[in-house]
């Protein structure tokens, strides 16, 4: 995914591309506006120049039409001859009025008009002239008046010829304009159309790399979401596998107990009936074997009770059943079933836990089975002295402690004393009878219990254990 | 007529163990190795009471039970379940399934028949 800055700046960036391709556009448009302008101008002037030419032939047609009139009036003395020169005289200060307002402008066109102006004037004079007093002329000024007429209208013409040039020459100068207008608007277009093609190109260069990076980002999101769908799969399969494996170990130990308990069942109960003598009398060696095959049928029933419930607790398969008792009463019942063992070795059992009630809301067979297992290896570790087992309250606890002056743990051992199939030496093995589970289990029970075990040693002189029980109500729950 | 006791247990040492005990206090035992045959055997012998083991071939402890309570023949008869299933949920499907007393192998022969006691005429 494009973080926020990334796509804040893509935004800023297409932003200013679009605000500047509206600019050229605009300055585009009031360039064609111009250059419409321009050539609508320049229209004006070509229609102007045309107009201003054809009134200067219609003016000098005129002029010698005027004149023409008069020689034919004198030639005939027919005075419809002269319906032109009245014309002329009526028509021709209008005509010219005319081509003054089209030029006035021109400074140049000025200075022709100053001339034109005064001519025409005299050859209207002339005209004027000739019609009344011709006739009656020597021979010498007929003449001079005929060239008179004639110069002037050479001189009429001539400067017409120059009005005329004029126009033609402001036209060039005005379409010598245009053409550069339009080679520069033809620049600016090219130019603006480059800057806008560019922007364009930008944007689209801008936009697809935008949408590739974010194909190449969803391409690698598609990639890394299969991944972890395979992955999660994977574990799934694996998660699947695993408790599978955990439950067909858990059936597999409890179908294993219960086997083991039927054959165990049947060894444990005839050894009993024998001993009891319900079958026979036996005699004392007999008697001290069947002890054997007890004691020995005994260690096997612990060592599968002790594997299935380790077993249980592992796979998350021990039921908490709380309810509500008093500490002491399970303390009560473990001296009690112990006593007989402790009598046997001449150890003394000793309680200081009778004053107080000790309410909790916990599993009572759990904690039954840890303070056995620990005043059992109290007992079993002792060789004389007492087994002291204490009460107290500390920091929302029950502390149950069992102490003893037994052969005590070193030091170096205390860490690995609660692994499985852990008792501190090799020669302690064959003395102390045990499953090697016990402490491992009750670890894992307190544990359950939401409570602990620690210890505290001298070598060669005792230890003490100490079991916390959570005072508060334990969750009645599956762990 | 001396009181009579149905073993319905499949294993032959266990089953032994358990006529010997009986008989050594005087009580007179019929057996069955399954729960098909323990049916049989209590509908047509009526015995005073049941041991009744769990696990089982074809039909097990539990099913046997409920198919005796529901027989209005054999509904009284008490059912004691002795099973080495040690866990806290098998005693509560026992006592489900209407058996009046559950006890865990291996049995202790010193206390075995103390347990049976309070069910005997």
């Amino acid at each position: 995914m494009p973080n926020k800055p990334t796509r804040s700046l893509t935004h800023l960036k297409v932003s200013l591309l679009v605000v500047a391709g509206i600019l050229i556009l605009a300055m585009m448009l009031g360039q064609i506006v111009y250059q419409q302008q321009t050539l609508l101008d320049n229209h004006r002037w070509v229609v102007h120049t045309q107009k201003v030419q054809e009134t200067g032939i219609r003016l000098i047609k005129f002029v010698l039409e005027g004149a023409a009139s008069v020689r034919g009036y004198l030639l005939t003395g027919d005075t419809e001859q002269l319906d032109i020169f009245y014309r002329l005289a009526i028509e021709l200060p209008p005509m010219f009025e005319q081509l003054k307002q089209l030029i006035a402008d021109n400074p140049n066109q000025q200075r022709h008009l100053d001339t034109l102006g005064p001519l025409l004037q005299k050859r209207l004079q002339l005209n004027v002239a000739m019609v009344e007093t011709y006739a009656s002329l020597p021979a010498a000024d007929k003449v001079r008046m005929i060239k008179d007429a004639q110069m002037l209208n050479r001189s009429i013409d001539e400067t017409i010829g120059l009005i005329w040039n004029e126009e033609r020459l402001v036209l060039l100068v005005r379409e010598e304009q245009m053409q550069r207008t339009a080679r520069q608007s033809l620049a600016w277009s090219i130019a603006i159309t480059s800057v806008l093609a560019a922007i364009a190109a930008g944007l689209a260069w801008s936009l697809y790399r935008q949408s590739r990076g974010r194909q190449v980002l969803l391409g690698e999101l598609a990639m890394l979401n299969g991944e972890l769908e395979n992955r999660n799969a994977n574990l799934q399969a694996a998660n699947l596998a695993i408790s599978g494996a955990n439950r067909s170990k858990t059936e597999f130990l409890s179908a294993m107990s219960h086997e083991l308990r039927t054959p165990l069942n049947s060894i444990i109960g005839f050894t009993g009936v024998l001993r009891m003598g319900i079958a026979g009398p036996l005699n004392e060696e007999q008697h001290k074997q069947l002890d054997m095959v007890y004691g020995s049928s005994q260690h096997l029933l612990h060592l599968i009770n002790d594997l299935l419930d380790i077993s249980r607790i592992e796979s998350g398969r021990s039921e908490l059943l709380a309810e509500a008792f008093d500490v002491r009463e399970v303390v009560n019942e473990t001296l009690r079933v112990v006593l007989p063992l402790a009598e046997k070795k001449h150890l003394r059992l000793v309680s200081t836990c009778d004053t107080t009630p000790m309410p909790v809301y916990s599993d009572r067979r759990k904690v039954y089975q840890i303070l056995l297992n620990l005043v059992n290896n109290a007992v079993k570790f002792s060789g004389q002295g007492s087994i002291t087992v204490g009460c107290e309250a500390a920091d929302g606890y029950w502390c149950l402690s069992v102490q003893d002056h037994g052969i005590g743990i070193k030091q170096e051992h205390l860490a690995s004393l609660f692994e499985a199939f852990h008792q501190v030496d090799g020669s302690a093995r064959r003395v102390y009878e045990g499953t090697g589970l016990g402490l491992y289990l009750s670890k894992k029970l307190a544990d359950m219990l939401g409570g602990d075990i620690s210890v505290s040693s001298e070598y060669g002189k005792g230890s003490r254990f100490c079991f916390r029980l959570p005072q508060n109500p334990i969750e009645e729950k599956t762990s | 007529m001396s009181t009579r006791v149905l073993i319905v247990q499949d294993n032959p040492q266990n089953r032994y163990l358990l006529e010997f005990m009986l008989h050594s206090v005087g009580l007179t035992t019929l057996s069955a190795s399954n729960g098909q045959l323990g049916l049989e055997v209590a509908l047509s012998e009526q015995p005073d009471l049941i041991l009744m083991d769990i696990q089982m071939p074809a039909m097990d402890g539990y099913e046997t039970t409920r198919l005796l309570k529901q027989d209005p023949k054999t509904r009284d008869i008490p059912v004691i379940g002795v099973s080495s299933y040690a866990m806290a949920s098998s005693r509560k499907q026992a006592l489900e399934a209407g058996m009046v007393a559950y006890i865990e192998k291996p049995l202790i022969p010193e206390t075995f028949l103390s347990q049976l006691e309070p069910f005997l005429p």
